[in-house]
């Protein structure tokens, strides 16, 4: 989901970009080993949530971009009302009665 | 909702994957670069973490992983095999015997049974049959004018088409060949949904005015064969029983027609309007108006909509008006007729024999069942002792870190490339079983067999693959989920508790037991087959020729026909190898019997009597012995005084203690009297099945028939006469159609395919079954002498004689073996119940055979036993000892 809502708001961005985004926007609370991003973009790839092409990054070297597609963008709502969902639930919980 | 695409773009990937692991690690370098540069390289490879970890995880995720190791496994399970070539060969041998088998029963199954037939949707095609109540099996034949109101008054089918079978002339240049064909109606074609490949099928106008339009269609494999495929055929002219007619069409290869029961495709058709040319006879009956002959069969296709039962209905009521008409034509015995509509899936031959033709495919399903499961049991024991001398490897590659899931998947695939080379092995064995087996013309009908390997006898053999390949690739399986590590690498691990080594001798009972219910089998069929060879009242068959002479299409008279006779056989009397040569009426095992009225003594009830007519030297001819008088001589000719030879029976029945020579009978239709002049042999002659009935012969010479069979015993090889035979008759009358040539035993026996097949089968299978059975013995008992060698090393160093040793492995053998023999006998008994109807002359419990059956395969599992046993009793104590 974060991925998916990273290339949501930045538009095609390279697994790097991507990384870099969590870890800010999380402001370092979220910090997995930035490799696993591409075993899971490329489930995403399979599930045609996203399409790769390469492309120049800002340093002048070649760096694969990922885009969403519409089928990525439906998903991206699944994920974020189901979300929400558990979200709504455990803030029902844990809120002091 | 979204797999294809995924399916589609992992494929897409899986051709480029050389592309996509570039693109991978071009990627990570990249980042890994990038965070370089902000935090230092150590930094950056702490923070991404294993990149050949997230590597291979993304090539899992396109699942490459899968196809990798498939492909691994698959080099492992061929490595393995040539590893231990002798076992791979049993195996593969063992698995395509069992399939093969399977495979070819099951290809007549679903020829006879099961496929619809080669038509669009055959199953809305039924066929008009008609029962009698006073007679057992429903028939399909019924005249032209029946058919035309069944056709124009019903309102049920989109279509009715009549057909029948016929046998024309066709000239090539000098040469006249008999072809099968069928005469038919001009809908036919389009009832059926078959389409011609070339030119047209027959229009409505071709078949109105009897002899009118003489166009035929050809069969596109003899189009191929005789016209070499040329597609100016259409309009070309062939002659046919001496009228040229015009070909207007090309029928398709696939084209089998609605009967089965033919000894041949049809070749030609013609229009049923052209009955004068094509119908014997034809050419002297208005058929479109006779009501009593009875020549077509007819077929047709139901309405959209429409049932078979409200189909039935509807033709109920239509033969039910037909009937005044009938009985206006006096065809009185119509009166009592019910029309009934069968599928024609299910009636594409007699559906009087279906029951038959079932129940003897049922018992040969069973039987290759059988070997199945004995193929199956063999090849476990093999795998089972297999997987035990490679635990060790298995316990290595467990300690070295595979899966336990992986190694069971590999063992899968080596358990399945096994199978699936049995059942490539086994197609070729179902070939050769199934063109043999059909040779055998088992059916007690002719039928056309395919025996061609079809996308449903593969997809067949495939499945039962599958099935086998799961099935023992699972049965190491189970020991790789027991394997304990650190026994499994010490040596300790190849010495087997006793559970794998129980199942391996469950496995050898349970071939035993099945040897020998297919033994048994085998042994009640071939003493069938003796008794109903024995049943045969003629002697050395093999020494005369049969031929069916037919003078009806030549429509001589009786006297013309009678001196055709007599001059054939004074031709045939002076080729030299010719013994004597001789007419009958009724060839015993013919399938039929004459039968006729003959009042005994004067003032008596008629009573009905088994009849034929031969000429004089018939009895000396085939060899049924004369017991008394004399057999027909050239004196018992037309005009003088009526002659007749009785059978035994005939004379016990009617003038017990009594001589018989020298009595008359009188004779019902026609009326006249008979003196008896001999007696002969009893025979049965309808079939070894038949009741020896009463029967009495007249001379061919007072009686004429324009069809009878013509016996010739040669005192040479009959093959080498049968051109001489035939050139005979041909000079006597060239226009003569001159039938196949056969011995009287081999027409004998082809009445006979039912248990000729069933003996040959199970005597072949049983004796396959007991080698597989015997090579189970001698393997389970080899390997467990090996495994027991210190064993006996140390009982033998405590002073066991050698004999002792040898006495206590073979007790352990004959132990098994006389489990499997009991459980055998007790499954044979059992089910010989369901074949004791295809029996003849022996009980289903006969004990001369069970007892000989357990005889040979405790003999046999001795003799297998024996090697192994005196190997035991040859171990040296000192090496026993130290080998481990």
């Amino acid at each position: 989901m974060l991925i998916l809502k990273t290339l949501f708001r930045l538009g095609p961005m390279h697994g790097y970009g991507i990384a870099q985004h969590i870890q800010q926007v999380s402001e370092d609370v979220l910090q997995v080993e930035e490799g696993s991003l591409y075993p899971a973009l490329q489930r995403m790839l399979i599930k045609g949530w996203v399409t790769a092409e390469w492309g120049q990054s800002d340093h002048n070297r070649r760096a694969r971009y990922y885009r969403l597609t519409p089928a990525g963008k439906k998903q991206l709502g699944v994920e974020i009302s189901e979300f929400d969902k558990v979200m709504q639930a455990i803030t029902r919980v844990i809120q002091p009665a | 909702m979204e797999w294809p695409g995924e399916l589609w773009r992992r494929l897409l990937f899986a051709f480029r994957r050389r592309q996509f692991d570039r693109d991978l690690e071009e990627e990570m370098r990249f980042h890994l670069d990038m965070k370089a540069r902000e935090a230092g390289p150590a930094a950056a490879r702490k923070v991404f973490g294993n990149a050949a970890l997230f590597q291979e995880q993304s090539r899992e995720a396109w699942g490459w992983i899968a196809l990798d190791q498939l492909f691994q496994d698959l080099r492992y399970a061929l490595r393995t095999m040539r590893q231990s070539p002798g076992f791979t060969v049993v195996v593969i041998l063992t698995l395509a015997l069992g399939i093969g088998v399977n495979t070819a029963i099951f290809s007549f199954v679903d020829r006879l049974l099961l496929r619809p037939l080669p038509f669009p949707q055959s199953d809305r095609l039924a066929t008009l049959y008609f029962r009698l109540p006073w007679y057992p099996t429903p028939y399909s034949s019924l005249s032209y004018p029946s058919y035309v109101y069944y056709r124009d008054h019903n309102n049920v089918l989109a279509g009715l088409a009549a057909y029948a079978d016929i046998q024309v002339n066709m000239r090539f240049g000098d040469d006249t060949e008999t072809v099968p064909g069928e005469i038919v109606s001009a809908n036919y074609f389009s009832v059926l949904g078959v389409a011609p490949v070339l030119g047209r099928a027959f229009l409505a106008d071709e078949d109105a005015v009897p002899g009118r339009n003489a166009v035929v269609m050809l069969a596109a494999e003899f189009w191929r064969r005789r016209f070499g495929g040329d597609p100016a055929i259409v309009g070309r002219q062939v002659a046919i029983n001496g009228v040229s007619f015009t070909v207007v069409g090309i029928v398709p290869a696939d084209y089998t027609g609605l009967q089965l029961d033919r000894t041949a495709r049809p070749i030609l058709w013609v229009p049923t309007m052209m009955y004068p040319v094509a119908v014997p006879f034809g050419s002297e009956w208005d058929l479109r108006h006779l009501w009593g002959d009875e020549w077509l069969s007819a077929t047709g296709r139901l309405k959209p909509g429409a049932t078979l039962s409200q189909a039935e209905a509807n033709f109920a009521q239509l033969t039910d008006r037909l009937k005044p008409i009938w009985r206006a034509e006096e065809l009185d015995e119509k009166d009592k007729l019910n029309g009934l509509l069968l599928p024609a899936n299910e009636s594409r031959f007699p559906p009087a024999s279906r029951g038959t033709v079932t129940r003897f495919l049922a018992m040969l399903m069973a039987v290759v069942a059988l070997v199945l499961l004995i193929a199956c049991s063999n090849v476990a024991s093999l795998m089972l002792a297999r997987a035990v001398k490679r635990q060790r490897e298995i316990g290595m590659r467990l300690a070295l870190g595979a899966g336990r899931a992986r190694l069971a998947r590999q063992l899968l695939t080596e358990g399945l490339l096994l199978a699936f080379a049995g059942g490539a092995a086994g197609l070729t064995v179902a070939l050769l079983t199934a063109r043999s087996l059909a040779g055998f013309q088992p059916f007690g009908l002719q039928l056309l067999l395919g025996t061609g390997i079809d996308s449903r006898v593969l997809a067949f053999a495939f499945g039962l693959s599958v099935l086998t390949g799961v099935v023992f690739g699972l049965i190491p399986l189970r020991q790789v989920s027991h394997i304990e590590l650190a026994r499994a690498l010490k040596a300790e691990g190849l010495r087997r508790g006793p559970r794998s080594f129980g199942a391996r001798n469950l496995l050898v009972v349970a071939q035993v037991a099945l040897s020998l219910v297919l033994l048994a089998g085998a042994g009640l069929f071939v003493r069938t087959l003796r008794n109903a060879q024995a049943a045969d009242v003629t002697r050395n068959p093999e020494n005369v020729l049969l031929l069916k002479l037919d003078l009806t299409a030549r429509r001589y008279d009786t006297a013309r026909g009678q001196r055709f006779y007599s001059a054939l056989l004074d031709r045939l009397h002076a080729l030299p190898g010719v013994r004597s040569a001789a007419y009958v009426l009724v060839v015993p095992f013919g399938g039929w019997r004459g039968g006729t009225d003959i009042v005994p003594h004067p003032g008596d009830k008629p009573v009905q009597v088994d009849f034929n007519a031969v000429s004089a030297e018939y009895f000396q001819t085939v060899g049924i012995p004369l017991v008394r008088g004399r057999a027909f001589e050239a004196r018992d000719r037309e005009g003088a005084a009526g002659a007749a030879v009785v059978n035994e029976q005939l004379a016990r029945r009617f003038w017990p203690g009594e001589d018989p020579i020298g009595k008359q009978i009188q004779l019902v239709q026609p009326t006249r009297l008979a003196e008896i002049v001999g007696v002969v042999r009893d025979g049965r002659f309808r079939g070894y099945r038949a009741d020896v009935n009463p029967c009495f012969y007249v001379p061919l010479a007072q009686r004429y028939y324009s069809a009878m069979n013509l016996e010739v015993r040669t005192a040479v090889n009959p093959g080498r006469l049968v051109a001489a035979v035939r050139h005979e008759i041909q000079s006597l009358d060239r226009d003569l159609i001159v039938p196949e040539v056969q011995t009287l035993r081999s027409f004998r026996d082809a009445g006979l395919g039912q248990e000729r097949l069933s003996a040959a089968l199970l005597s072949g299978l049983g004796i396959l079954a007991t080698l597989i059975a015997a090579i189970g013995i001698y393997g389970v008992l080899a390997f467990a002498v090996a495994e027991r060698t210190r064993e006996i090393g140390i009982r033998m160093a405590l002073g066991a004689a050698s004999r002792q040793v040898m006495r206590s492995v073979l007790t352990d053998a004959l132990a098994l073996i006389g489990s499997g023999v009991a459980i055998g006998l007790v499954a044979a008994l059992a089910l010989v119940r369901f074949i004791s109807s295809l029996l003849y002359g022996v009980a289903s419990t006969d004990p001369a055979v069970y007892a000989g059956t357990a005889a040979i395969l405790i003999a046999v599992g001795a003799l297998a036993s024996y090697p192994p046993a005196r190997r035991a009793s040859r171990v040296d104590p000192m090496v026993a000892l130290r080998c481990d």
